[in-house]
């Protein structure tokens, strides 16, 4: 079983982390987030981020040219710059992404969900 | 799915092993690090909480910043902290001094510009005296700067015609503080969250306006269930999110709450008889004197402030009164917080003090977890205003422009004649602009604030600021703003880590900010601008040698040894830090008398750690209000009678206009307007308005409404919420299209002289 996963793992790694860069689709000026992302905006207001304000604009730039669609790690770099530099230093280039452990929007980690140690 | 550690490890391995094996991974075209050359320390340049920040540099570029893991925010940002390399580089930046001819402004040099500026002040002074010339200064110039502006206004020129934007955000703090426990600022610290229980917020919106510090309350919300947070606020804001019990109320109103809430911890018997016997005076105003009472007075005296009628008077159910009394009285430690709400009210200082008397009443206060803690809006209020004494009634550290021994101290240490110092306060922060207006000052420099757009009821001032009779001088990083608009001269300031100093933040917390990149063009630091205005405006006044003495400063250095000499043997005594201690350190608490004192996390407490019990209550074994000697070092419960606000709303004004904050922005927008992804986020004003009444008017969200004041009207797309009560319009005070300011009162505390921002009378209507 252990076996499978592993090899699930590394069969589903570049869907995982393949992520086209993409621009913004142009928006009105005062259009807000939740008009088109309102699930995600759930996700995000009911975990630390959104409890904090942690708003769209920290991770995901402007609807303009400073749109990031997918966030890299030097985005966390604000707040978590300890977490940054030590994932910097232990993992290679390709696997530098908190978003493998972390969810995107709750940002609770993927795994030990309910308490594992 | 739930995977132990053990097994997310190997996981871990399976991905490092893909990568070994040469597997191509695509990644997303944006991530790369953005190189840094240096990291340099400094200090988040929005609120009073103050951020330990780095700012990451790279080709004379400030390019990243991170929050500061070792200082008190442990890392953490909010989001404007987030964004702000870009603030530097906006294209609106002021590169060059410009003068205005006619209508328009022109590009001239620095010689040119300090000519007409020294010339025009001394002409003035000349033909006019030293009262017709004032400087209006703010709570975000470093301490250095407003410490020499004090210096060469009150200690140079013989005027206290200085006064600062603090008096717009937390005058009624300082003079809820200093009536109270006879000194001014907190006494406690962000630490004392760690140790509290019970959190009673007052007129503050945290979570948008102090984030990073909402965000310690928070977790220690998290971490224990058992603790409780009250949240009073006649909105129900994104920080009532977390709260246990929520107190909404008449606007205006809350001074009957403060009351009731002392009333039924009275009549429960759940007061500290120890701590009010031992520590606390009782006083009342008596023929517009204030006079001693007894606590018997005292009880008597909130006799009629029972709930029922607190909840009579401000529309909160008397439940949560009683509640609310009960959790803040029976907590084990309780930590007031409090911001504009309280402040920006002609009750404003009354309103502190009744926050204060909880305090004591109950003693919850002088240990870890327990005290009221005022939060600051501005990055350097606390400590470049109201304790350098940049505003008009203040000298610096504790000492009063209207006391004789104070003026000849600080005449002794400025080596100037007896009597050079005013002993008459001056005009405060409106009454400038008063008198501005009516050319009896006829020359007014204005540094670092922009109250074309701040200042309440901002439309008499603005047409006053654009006088072609009188001269107006602004210092800013940013042209044009809704004041350097309006200016005859505009000098482009240096901004932030474009130069270096010291900033002062809400917890007595004094922090050094290193130079980390040059201003852009011809931007000079403003304590550049100030020294060399003093050694020209007194070369113009024949005064040339004695400027030369009294401004003998070559940089910022040399002023802050000065400062910290001032501070020596005040309740603010700072000896011990040094420039080169706070290049070190993630900021320094005072009192710090001594270069090996770590600094000072809670005042008024010997067990606690602070020292200067001893030195100024050799008796005391614990507690000592020091500050307050002629009252034997006790703090003041205040007897102040329920008044409500100098405009309510009516008949013809049915609403309550309240104007805030929103997390993107800051101020008046000058930096956080200027980046892509904040604008973006926050791009426009609104105002916020109750679902029920705007069912009763027929409003949607985005429909256009007109507010109008007694003052002025504006038209703004509605935002149909259920944040505000009904009976309360919000807007926010950002942006400088939409000029909220025009609306809002400058009545003010006939105290603190700090005006009613927050609650005018307004009328509501759909175009």
């Amino acid at each position: 079983m252990k076996r499978l996963i592993i090899l699930f793992l590394i069969l589903a790694l570049p869907v995982i982390v393949i992520a086209k860069e993409k621009g913004h689709i142009k928006t009105a000026e005062d259009q807000e987030c939740y008009e088109c992302h309102g699930t995600q905006m759930q996700v995000w207001q009911d975990g630390k981020h959104g409890l904090m304000n942690v708003k769209c604009v920290v991770c995901h730039g402007s609807t303009d040219k400073n749109f990031v669609a997918k966030t890299d790690i030097y985005r966390c770099r604000g707040c978590h710059g300890e977490q940054v530099s030590d994932v910097e230093k232990k993992l290679p280039l390709k696997l530098r992404n908190c978003f493998l452990c972390h969810d995107a929007h709750s940002v609770t980690p993927k795994f030990h969900t309910k308490g594992g140690k | 799915m739930e995977i132990t550690r053990r097994q997310l490890l190997k996981y871990s391995a399976a991905l490092a092993a893909a990568s070994a094996i040469g597997l191509e991974l695509p990644l997303p075209k944006n991530i790369g690090a953005v190189h840094v050359e240096k990291w340099v320390k400094a200090v988040c340049r929005y609120c009073g909480a103050g951020c330990g920040v780095y700012v990451g540099v790279d080709k004379g570029r400030v390019v990243a910043v991170q929050g500061d893991k070792d200082n008190w925010n442990k890392g953490f940002l909010c989001v404007k902290g987030y964004y702000l390399p870009p603030i530097l580089y906006a294209a609106d930046r002021a590169k060059y001094p410009m003068l205005k001819k006619g209508d328009k402004f022109v590009r001239i040099s620095w010689k040119e510009a300090m000519d007409i500026m020294t010339e025009k002040f001394a002409d003035s002074i000349n033909k006019h005296g030293v009262h017709s010339v004032a400087f209006y200064g703010s709570g975000q110039a470093y301490t250095e700067e407003s410490y020499f502006m004090n210096k060469l206004f009150k200690g140079g020129l013989g005027t206290n015609n200085i006064d600062g934007n603090p008096r717009l955000c937390m005058a009624s703090a300082a003079v809820g503080y200093v009536s109270t426990f006879g000194k001014d600022e907190p006494m406690g610290a962000y630490d004392d969250i760690y140790h509290s229980d019970c959190f009673f917020i007052i007129g503050s919106n945290m979570a948008e306006c102090h984030p990073v510090i909402f965000r310690l309350i928070n977790e220690r919300k998290q971490k224990n269930r058992d603790v409780k947070i009250i949240m009073v606020d006649p909105r129900k804001t994104l920080s009532a999110r977390i709260a246990d019990l929520h107190m909404s109320f008449v606007p205006g109103t809350d001074l009957a709450i403060l009351h009731a809430m002392a009333h039924v911890i009275i009549k429960e018997g759940l007061y500290s008889k120890d701590y009010v016997n031992n520590h606390v005076v009782f006083k009342t105003i008596k023929d517009d004197k204030p006079a001693k009472v007894s606590f018997e007075e005292y009880v008597k005296f909130l006799e009629e402030y029972t709930p029922e009628m607190a909840e009579k008077i401000s529309g909160c159910p008397k439940e949560d009164i009683i509640k609310a009394a009960r959790w803040f009285a029976q907590s084990k430690a309780t930590m007031s917080f409090w911001t504009m709400g309280l402040n920006q009210r002609t009750r404003g200082v009354w309103a502190n003090n009744l926050v204060h008397n909880l305090h004591l009443l109950t003693g919850q206060i002088n240990r870890p977890g327990a005290t009221p803690f005022s939060l600051t809006g501005q990055p350097n209020a606390c400590g470049g205003i109201r304790d350098t004494g940049l505003l008009s009634h203040l000298l610096p550290y504790g000492r009063l422009v209207a006391n004789e021994k104070d003026r000849e101290e600080m005449e002794r240490f400025w080596g100037v004649p007896k009597g050079r110092i005013h002993p008459k306060p001056g005009p405060t922060a409106v009454d400038i602009f008063r008198a501005f207006n009516k050319g009896e000052i006829k020359c007014l420099w204005i540094a670092c604030t922009n109250p074309g757009q701040s200042l309440p009821n901002a439309g008499p001032y603005r047409k006053g600021m654009e006088s072609k009779d009188t001269f107006l001088v602004v210092s800013e990083a940013y042209h044009p703003t809704r004041t350097s608009e309006l200016a005859d001269l505009v000098l482009p300031a240096a901004l932030w880590v474009e130069k270096d100093g010291t900033y002062g933040q809400s917890e007595r917390r004094y922090q050094y900010l290193e130079k980390a990149v040059e201003p852009p063009a011809e931007a000079r630091p403003d304590l550049d601008v100030m020294i060399e205005f003093a050694h020209k405006l007194f070369a113009k006044l024949g005064r040339a040698e004695e400027a030369k003495k009294l401004f003998n400063f070559r940089n910022s250095e040399d002023v802050w040894n000065e400062i910290r000499h001032a501070s020596e043997g005040t309740a603010y005594d700072f000896m011990g830090m040094t420039r080169a201690r706070l290049k070190k350190a993630h900021g320094i608490q005072w009192p710090c008398p001594t270069e090996d004192h770590p600094g000072t996390v809670r005042r008024y407490t010997a067990k606690y750690g602070d020292v200067l019990v001893k030195r100024f209550d050799p008796d005391a074994k614990d507690v000592s209000f020091y500050g307050a000697k002629a009252d034997g070092n006790k703090a003041t419960i205040w007897l102040r009678p329920y008044k409500g606000p100098a405009e309510p709303a009516d008949t013809e004004y049915p609403f309550v206009l309240t104007t805030g904050r929103q997390i993107e922005h800051w101020h008046t927008g000058t930096m956080t307007l200027k980046v892509p992804e904040l604008k973006r986020s926050a791009p426009d004003a609104y105002v916020e308005i109750n679902p029920k009444d705007a069912q009763k008017l027929g409003i949607k969200s985005r429909d256009k409404v007109k507010l109008t004041s007694r003052r002025g009207s504006i038209v703004l797309e509605a935002r149909v919420v259920d944040v505000p009560r009904e009976g309360l319009v919000f807007v926010p005070m950002h942006y400088p299209d939409k000029l909220i300011n025009l609306l809002t009162t400058d009545a003010y505390d006939a105290l603190s002289k700090q005006p009613e921002f927050k609650i005018c009378a307004v009328k509501v209507e759909k175009v």
